[in-house]
């Protein structure tokens, strides 16, 4: 034996070394190109007029200051919230065991997580906003609202939105971690909900809520399409706002560069948190804890509470999108369709998520695979390397990615071309972490029990993979709906490079919103919804619910 | 008197197995038969974890099928998994007082009895039960079934895994206590040979129907 795993032959050690040696190169491009952007902006900015000046306003300056004071003070808020809710969902879930609303609860909270951000911002709107159904009921009935129209409240409700059940699903991976003979023993000593919380949910929802707590903390804190759309103005701001403000109004690159360096420094320390408590990005198997009976199930303050969380996420959720549809004036919206912009924007999105999901999908297979070698070859070391620097595609600003390597590049193609490429390289980077979780626990499981067959016939190389692909054809199928869904959804590096010549769907949807608004911009948001509905469908995923993340 | 009249269970699609037993207060029953035959499923019935089919099972004349796991007569160990593995021996036995409505003013003298009865040291107590042998987890398992003072006992495969001096030590522990609390004793094993280790007064075999 060496370090814990069974001792392989060399021949056979060489074989499985290839992956991980393919995985650790890719993994040090990805590093490389996290230095490679901040490297760029740092020495574009210093040859300008006071570029080392601007640069350390950027990092200590009143801007920085502020927008990191904001930002700290948003993702906290949105991180109690969401984490709060969402660990509370999930007591609320197992504790109502197999009642009749639970697939549809987690079909739906697996379908928020996937909303096009831009979308649930505008659905978000539609209830809460100027004009929003549920602001003008609350005024009609005297109830003032603890939020304004835009600002620190709509965008807490959004985080909320994709967040609350993230953590849920986090909450019930934990709780279904707990093994079905526990359950029983609880019923068996007829354990009151305070002890079921103390003694068996709260020790496995302790990990749980410090894992969602950080991976949430670092998605809100870099959050940049609902703050952009919903935080009304500079009061409410985030780095990556900051970043983009810097970018796209002022061209400022050195006080871009030093923002990016703060934002690198922090999601830096969440993500080394993270991965110090191996808290999952995507978790798997969250719908399968069974109703075993519980004591107390049946007092009033557990029953009360209980339905008081899922009446909450229902509206969290059901009621914007059900507003989106309701409010719809399809007359006017249907003028959509008539307009070139809209297909050209079509065709350019369908150009940009196809491949990068197809992209994603591939990388995240050799990463999952390495990581698989790694761990059997007793390479710990290199397996921490190649997940390291998948979670730091994570930390690095995509309009920082995006300004580095335009600045680079666009002298060697046309802007439109470039800003295509751009984006595309952007959603493989969005997505990558995601798939690559979603593909790792199948092959960690697959590989090594096809092993010896394989090595036994042997199978190496393209043939294995012909053997191995279709044993991962549910985790391949729901990797490219993610991959692509995130990707027709990302409003990122489009927000900088988005033009007459190039603009996708979310890019779109973002200028409908602000200069036109009303029906058509609703209408393209029901088309993007039913864009990711279609992809979820074809997956099977909706009606399949097994976990999530985004 | 715990009575199973005409007891019918299986699961769906399964054949069903059907089993009329009666166990008197201090005496132990015996149920084996091969894998997979129904033996565990008989006494998730018992505990409230599986619907029979049809049938009674009363304690005293009082059939309890109907009532939820923690108001039926009767305490479960399982083959495995009895104790919550982030708690330590004292804290696992303690949860045995759940069940009553207040916890007693002696409680921790309670539980350094019970386990001091199982031949568990003082010592051990308060070491995470991880830290236990697979001997002494069932013991610490089994002092908590005794201060749950349930009149009838359910044990599954309560000797797998044990060497055959650990067997007879245990069986030796498990007759003796049955004896002393007067309790109705349910065992299910696949090995007959327990039966003659713990001395029961009765044994079913259940037939493979598949």
């Amino acid at each position: 034996m060496a370090g814990g795993q069974p001792l392989i032959p060399p021949a056979l050690r060489a074989a499985r070394l290839v992956p991980l040696r393919l995985g650790l190169g890719l993994g040090t491009l990805l590093l490389g190109l996290v230095g490679l952007s901040i490297g760029v902006l740092f020495w574009q900015g210093s040859r300008e007029a006071g570029g080392l000046g601007s640069l350390a306003a950027g990092l200590f300056g009143p801007e920085a200051r502020f927008a990191l004071r904001a930002a700290l003070l948003q993702a906290s808020l949105s991180t109690v919230l969401s984490v709060g809710l969402g660990l509370w969902l999930a007591r609320a879930l197992v504790r109502r065991g197999a009642f009749w609303g639970r697939r549809a609860l987690l079909s739906l909270s697996w379908l928020a997580m996937v909303v096009p951000t831009s979308v649930a911002a505008l659905a978000i709107l539609s209830v809460w906003g100027p004009a929003g159904s549920g602001r003008m009921l609350a005024e009609g009935i005297g109830l003032p609202l603890p939020f304004e129209q835009f600002g620190l409240g709509m965008v807490l409700l959004a985080h909320c939105f994709f967040n609350v059940p993230l953590a849920m699903r986090l909450g019930l991976s934990a709780l279904s971690s707990l093994p079905d003979r526990q359950w029983q023993l609880g019923a068996s000593l007829g354990l009151s909900a305070r002890d079921y919380f103390i003694w068996m949910e709260w020790p496995v929802l302790r990990l749980a809520a410090i894992g969602s707590a950080s991976l949430i903390f670092l998605l809100c804190f870099t959050s940049f399409a609902l703050v952009l759309m919903l935080g009304g103005g500079p009061r409410v701001t985030t780095l990556e706002v900051a970043i983009y403000t810097a970018l796209r109004f002022d061209f400022d690159l050195p006080l871009a560069a030093g923002l990016a360096l703060l934002q690198l420094l922090v999601c830096a320390g969440l993500l080394l948190l993270l991965w110090y408590q191996r808290a999952p990005l995507l978790n798997q198997g969250a719908a399968g804890l069974p109703g075993w009976p519980r004591r107390d199930r049946a007092a009033w303050l557990a029953r009360f509470g209980d339905w008081l969380a899922i009446g909450l996420l229902v509206l969290l959720i059901v009621l914007p999108l059900l507003s989106l549809l309701a409010g719809q004036d399809w007359q006017a919206g249907a003028n959509l369709f008539t307009r070139p912009v809209f297909w050209q924007a079509l065709l350019d999105t369908a150009l940009v998520c196809l491949p990068s999901a197809v992209i994603s999908l591939g990388l995240g297979l050799i990463f999952a695979t390495a990581l698989v070698r790694a761990r059997q070859t007793g390479q710990r070391l290199a397996g921490r390397f190649i997940g390291f620097s998948i979670s730091a595609s994570l930390m690095l600003p995509a309009l920082v990615l995006g300004t580095a390597l335009f600045i680079l590049l666009y002298q060697l193609a046309p802007p439109a071309r470039l800003a295509w490429g751009l984006v595309l390289l952007a959603n493989i980077l969005l997505s990558l972490p995601f798939v690559m979780r979603l593909l790792e626990p199948r092959l960690a499981w697959l590989l090594p029990a096809q092993d010896r067959l394989a090595d036994q016939l042997g199978l190496s190389g393209w043939r294995r993979l012909r053997v191995t692909l279709p044993a991962l054809g549910d985790e391949l199928q729901t990797g490219f709906a993610l991959a692509a869904a995130l990707s027709l959804g990302d409003l990122g590096v489009i927000a900088l490079f988005g033009s007459a010549d190039f603009q996708t769907l979310p890019w779109l949807l973002y200028q409908y919103q602000n200069r036109y608004g009303g029906a058509e911009a609703e209408m393209l948001a029901l088309v993007m919804l039913g864009l990711v509905l279609l992809l979820f469908f074809t997956a099977g995923r909706l009606t399949r619910p097994a976990g999530g993340g985004r | 008197m715990l009575m199973l009249e005409n007891l019918v269970w299986g699961w769906p699609d399964a054949p069903e197995q059907t089993l009329d037993l009666t166990v008197r207060q201090g005496e132990i029953a015996l149920v084996s038969g091969p894998s997979g035959c129904g033996k565990t499923s008989l006494l998730n019935c018992l505990a409230g974890f599986m619907q029979p089919r049809a049938g009674r099972a009363s304690w005293q004349g009082t059939d309890f099928l109907p009532l939820s796991p923690w108001q039926r007569p009767v305490s479960f160990l399982f083959q495995s998994g009895n104790l919550f593995e982030h708690l330590s021996a004292r804290r696992n036995i303690s949860l045995a007082f759940v069940r009553r409505r207040e916890k007693p003013a002696d409680a921790d003298r309670q539980v350094t009895e019970a386990a001091a009865r199982l031949g568990l040291e003082a010592g051990l107590l308060d070491r995470p039960v991880t830290d236990l042998s697979g001997g002494q987890q069932q013991r610490v398992a089994l002092a908590r079934t005794l201060l749950v003072g349930q009149p009838v006992l359910l044990l599954d495969e309560p000797f797998s895994g044990f060497d055959e001096k650990l067997k007879h030590s245990a069986a030796d522990t498990l007759t003796r206590l049955v004896a002393d609390q007067q309790m109705a004793c349910l065992v299910v094993s696949h090995d007959a040979r327990d039966c003659q280790r713990l001395g029961a007064k009765k044994q079913v075999s259940l037939p493979d129907h598949r």
